[in-house]
């Protein structure tokens, strides 16, 4: 079946109406679920992950744990109807198992696991809702969930995924765009420009891949932006929440504190 | 550094922007599909100098490309000015005058029917999008499905086409009011302000547009209101159809186009009766509605006119015909029937989403009445219908894509898209395939072969084989000419070529010897003169001649020729290959040898100077030419010469020799 759809018309129009440069709406949600130690669920347009965090906690197996460090555990759960049409995977589904795989090296570099020697980190994403970003969203999920987890990052990870139509980068694909551009993610450390993961999996010419990926670093940093904002609306809700004697609320603007800060409560 | 934003939509909204619908995919699955949409305000509406477009709009729009502040006045019945926004069936019916260079108004082209013509033919779209780009046409898009104030979602109950309706009569309605918005009044007074002109030709919606208070015209009307010096010619433009175009139908499944096939087991039992008859397909190169198959109970070829009477058969299959009683016999037609042209607007994808015969059966329909007429009754000819194949005859054909089968032509793009590839063969009807690769086999010659015909679908459907460079390349064009011709030119594979002798360049005629079983049977011809003549640069000499007188007063002639039967042996790889290749074709720059090169042009090539062997054929006759004797011998020769035509007539007509 041909794409009915042009991917960006010449009015600089994508099928959803959004221009080139274009993020699509993103909905993050704090509030715990269960007896998760962390969790989130991000919403890139319709693309729905939640992620829930467990730990640090003791291990399963005594035979995985390391002397010095805690040990990162991703296990990714593809809804059968976060689809179109529903589909059921296997338990070892070689590509889920890659999804896991790739989020646990992402993060690896970024959680501070020395901290927790013989521990073990359990990652959950779920997948609710497939339209394209997929990895994407797992990443800003998972950091957001060690987030709420309280578990200590470098720095809030932020990804995003872009593509190349004939010469025009686009920004944060949806699957009909995935299914006819050549695309790729990149999680970026915003503060210091670091990139910990780069993935991609279709064929684009060199030319146009400094380019592509240069803008999907800036993206990155502007994801971060949104991340920060809900972060800090849960801290303060959290806050509220506790009573803290009079003169509760605490005032104005965060962004005159040092950064590292904002990660504590 | 570019600017990158999150676009945001506000909770409520979330009902009308998410566009949810079920869709059938081509094995017959059904899935949900959701799809989002943002909305905005800064869709700019094109009109030059409008406040409110120009303070809101973010990108440039070149000032060219933007519709004169008042349109066009020449109209009578809008004075003040106006714009057309063409309704879809305009765009499909009278694309025509749209194209014509007298129709001069600026033209609003709404998102909604941009997608809905792409959506019903794909070569219409494109023409669309060409009209677009001329330079004297003021034509400008209106996104109105992502502008906020624009945008429609269908009711309950509301058809697709209902929806659409709506969806431009809302358009029309917004260019009216954000005009008169961009122009408040002056000093109190109303400015004449241009108007908006929805053109339609469906009637259903022109009145629900004129209760809606909007001015719309159908086509006929608007010309016969243009100014007189382009009026006369415009009309006769408008095409035909008196009736209203008819909205596009609901999906009524695949639909039998072809009836089918008897049973193999019926065909031959007809065929032996006599009832039905087998031959040989021929497709009229001239006509694609028509076909012929010659059969022996009859001296002229049965006709078969009509797609369905030709019943999916291809050049070349093997076909088991039904002949109509005689009082229904046609005869040929001499009409030119093109199936490009009658066909061009069909789109590649399947049928199976879209009843969209009623088109193509109307176009073909036409086209076989008008042939009728002129069909001459004396010359006829047994007429029939086909119908079941013995044997299919199908290969690879060199096609090369039909670029406006194309929905991406996008030069990265990775999808599968259904596209036609058109035989370079006029016999063949046109490919229906499916590929990931079509944006760079555009402009190639490619290989095709057909894998089915269904019943139910219009054309054969086939894959890609392998692409042969691009378009009128030399290489691409030779090997596609050997390709359709059937000539092998593949390379002498490691089998052919181990039935070569082993010795390879530097073989020789072994020293005589009774015991060599090249010897046996062989005369020892080397003391004789023997010359040839050949063109200039000829490599293989395959044929010796020469002559002398005997001493009986008698004159010996004889004429060697290569014995090629010592190294190509019955049966082997290399007998085969030969015997398939069957000669050797010359091409002007090139040759592709029936046998390898090391047999033609130098073990089997009777060169000058070394021994070769050879079968002879002497002749032994007197004076007056009249052959005494005569004999056959297999024999070994050293050829003194190899002659061109040029050295062979200087030597005859030198008096001195």
């Amino acid at each position: 079946m041909g794409s009915r759809v042009e991917i960006l018309n010449d009015d600089g129009y994508r099928s959803d109406g959004r221009r080139q440069y274009e993020l699509r709406e993103i909905t993050i949600d704090l509030s715990q679920r269960g007896a998760a130690d962390g969790s989130a669920m991000i919403t890139h347009g319709l693309t729905q992950v939640l992620v829930t965090v467990f730990g640090p906690r003791e291990a399963k197996m005594r035979s995985h744990t390391l002397h010095d460090r805690a040990v990162l555990n991703v296990e990714v759960n593809i809804a059968p109807f976060s689809t179109g049409e529903r589909r059921r995977r296997t338990r070892g589904d070689k590509r889920v198992l890659e999804l896991a795989s790739a989020i646990k090296s992402t993060f690896e570099p970024v959680v501070q696991t020395s901290l927790y020697p013989r521990s073990q980190i359990d990652i959950y994403v779920h997948v609710l809702q497939q339209d394209g970003g997929l990895l994407q969203a797992s990443i800003n999920g998972t950091t957001l969930a060690l987030v709420s987890a309280g578990i200590p990052l470098l720095d809030l990870l932020c990804s995003v995924s872009g593509g190349v139509h004939s010469a025009s980068p686009l920004l944060d694909l949806t699957t009909l765009e995935e299914n006819d551009l050549p695309h790729l993610t990149v999680a970026v450390m915003p503060k210091s420009g670091k990139v910990t993961l780069v993935s991609m999996e279709t064929r684009l010419h060199v030319d146009r891949f400094g380019e592509m990926f240069r803008l999907a670093c800036d993206a990155a940093k502007v994801i971060h932006g949104e991340m920060k904002k809900a972060v800090k609306a849960r801290t303060q809700k959290l806050v509220n929440a506790m009573d803290v004697g009079p003169g509760a609320k605490l005032q104005g603007d965060f962004a005159d504190r040092d950064d590292e800060m904002d990660m504590m409560e | 550094m570019v600017e990158i934003t999150i676009r945001k939509r506000p909770r409520t909204e979330a009902v009308v922007t998410q566009r949810k619908f079920f869709k059938k995919t081509a094995r017959g699955k059904v899935i949900k599909v959701i799809r989002e949409r943002y909305l905005r305000s800064d869709v700019a509406c094109g009109i030059l100098s409008c406040n409110i477009c120009s303070a809101s709009s973010e990108t440039n729009v070149p000032s060219h490309r933007t519709l004169p502040a008042s349109g066009s006045v020449d109209h009578t019945l809008f004075s003040e000015g106006h714009f057309v926004l063409p309704d879809t069936n305009i765009f499909l019916a009278q694309m025509d005058l749209m194209e014509s260079t007298l129709f001069t108004p600026p033209i609003i082209v709404l998102q909604t029917v941009m997608e809905e013509v792409r959506h019903r033919s794909l070569p219409l779209y494109n023409r669309l999008k060409a009209l677009m780009k001329i330079d004297e046409k003021r034509v400008w898009v209106f996104y109105n499905e992502f502008h906020s104030e624009t945008a429609v979602i269908r009711d309950e109950d509301e058809s697709p086409n209902d929806r659409n309706d709506r969806a431009i009569r809302k358009a029309t309605s917004w260019y009216n009011t954000h005009i008169s918005l961009a122009r408040p009044p002056v000093r109190g007074q109303e400015m004449p302000l241009p108007k908006v002109v929805l053109l339609s030709d469906d009637a259903a919606n022109r009145q629900k547009a004129e209760s809606e208070g909007l001015q719309c015209l159908s086509a006929r009307r608007y010309v016969e209101g243009m100014p007189e010096a382009s009026k006369t010619q415009l009309l006769d433009l408008i095409a035909t159809p008196g009736e209203d175009i008819e909205p596009t139908r609901a999906v009524s499944g695949r639909q039998q186009l072809y009836p089918d096939y008897l049973p193999m087991s019926t065909l031959l039992a007809g065929v032996k009766a006599g009832q039905l008859h087998q031959g040989h397909f021929n497709a009229n190169q001239y006509n694609y509605l028509e076909g012929s198959v010659p059969v022996p109970a009859f001296d002229k070829p049965v006709l078969l006119i009509g797609r369905e009477n030709m019943n999916r058969a291809v050049q070349g299959d093997v076909v088991a015909v039904e002949i109509f009683p005689e009082d229904e016999w046609k005869a040929p037609a001499d009409e030119v029937v093109d199936q490009e042209a009658t066909l061009k607007n069909d789109d590649a994808d399947d049928t199976d989403e879209e009843a969209t015969d009623d088109e193509e059966t109307r176009a073909e329909q036409r086209a076989l009445r008008a042939d009728a007429a002129r069909r001459i009754a004396k010359e006829k000819q047994p007429t029939g219908r086909i119908v079941g194949i013995i044997k299919r005859n199908w290969k690879s054909y060199v096609c090369h894509i039909d670029s406006t089968s194309l929905t991406s032509s996008n030069a990265t793009s990775l999808s599968q898209q259904t596209v036609f590839a058109t035989p370079v063969s006029r016999l063949l009807p046109r490919i229906r395939m499916r590929t990931r690769q079509a944006p760079s086999l555009l402009g190639q010659k490619i290989l095709v072969t057909i894998d089915r015909w269904d019943s139910s679908s219009r054309y054969p459907e086939g894959h890609f084989v392998r692409a042969l460079g691009k378009v009128e390349s030399k290489e691409a064009e030779q090997e596609s000419l050997l390709l359709e011709f059937d000539v092998p030119y593949r390379p002498f594979g490691k089998a052919i070529l181990d039935c070569l002798p082993p010795e390879g360049d530097s073989w020789v005629v072994p020293p005589k010897s009774d015991t060599h079983p090249d010897w046996r049977d062989r005369e020892d011809l080397r003391d004789l003169i023997v010359c040839s003549i050949d063109p200039p640069g000829c490599q293989d000499i395959d044929d010796a001649l020469h002559a002398r007188r005997l001493p009986n007063g008698n004159i010996e002639a004889g004429v060697h020729i290569a014995d090629v039967s010592r190294f190509v042996h019955p049966d082997t790889p290399m007998d085969n290959e030969a015997a398939a290749r069957g000669t050797t074709v010359y091409l002007v720059d090139k040759r592709i040898d029936m046998l390898p090169a090391l047999l033609g042009t130098n073990l089997c090539s009777l060169r000058p100077f070394v021994e070769r062997l050879a079968f002879s054929v002497i002749w032994e006759m007197n004076s007056e030419a009249e052959i005494v004797d005569v004999r056959f011998t297999k024999s070994v020769i050293a050829s003194k010469s190899a002659f061109t035509y040029e050295e062979a007539q200087i030597r005859k007509d030198d008096p001195c020799v």
